[in-house]
């Protein structure tokens, strides 16, 4: 497959296909030039189109287009590694909060009397039956 | 001069582009002109001279409130 690149205006066009890359490693490297350039971004089918035009008005050229590829890599490289790693990193997190939940000291918990420990006629008795006795 | 500019709903959400719109009300009007299953209409009101360099700064600016929603460090 040839890469076609295109100045026209000094604004490079170039196309991206988004079956090999994912969009939001794409969406991720144009954050990253954005800085020295301005970029738009539009679709043709399967095919993400990169308009690229330099900030301070040097002209445009292939490289930078290479620049672009490469940098597609790198993010592709952190999307796969945040794929691979999400399991590890919800265990961890998911530690780390259970690590801070609030103990409670087993001193501070009121226990429930046990049912054998009281009679239940000592305390249903009429209290005026009681003083009657006396 | 044609003041308008498609962006794709594949590329950048909604959301964000609304964001971007309302964030550049002082600067430019921007009017949502269309919206279909893949497109969203963009029409700049503002003078030709200015047009380019709004349009230009827009786009950057949607592609940095695009990433906001994107968690992957």
């Amino acid at each position: 497959m040839t890469r076609i690149f295109k100045v026209t205006q000094n604004v490079l066009h170039f196309s991206i296909d988004t079956k090999a890359y994912p969009m939001s490693a794409i969406l991720k490297t144009a954050y990253i030039f954005i800085e020295k350039y301005y970029i738009f971004l539009s679709l043709n089918g399967s095919e993400l189109l990169v308009d690229m035009k330099r900030k301070d008005g040097v002209l445009v050229d292939e490289s930078d287009a290479g620049e672009f590829y490469n940098e597609l890599l790198n993010q592709i490289l952190r999307v796969h590694i945040y794929q691979n790693t999400k399991n590890i990193r919800e265990l961890i997190l998911g530690r780390a909060l259970h690590q801070t939940c609030i103990e409670i000291e087993s001193s501070a918990i009121i226990e429930t009397p046990d049912e054998s420990s009281f009679n239940i006629d000592e305390i249903a008795e009429d209290w005026f039956a009681q003083q009657e006795d006396i | 001069m044609n003041k308008r500019i498609a962006l794709y709903k594949q590329i950048y959400p909604i959301q964000a582009i609304q964001y971007s719109i309302s964030s550049f009300i002082p600067v430019c009007p921007i009017y949502l002109t269309d919206i279909n299953e893949n497109e969203v209409y963009c029409e700049f009101d503002c003078s030709n001279d200015e047009y380019t360099e709004i349009r230009d700064e827009f786009c950057n600016y949607l592609i940095a409130v695009s990433n906001r929603s994107d968690h992957y460090a």
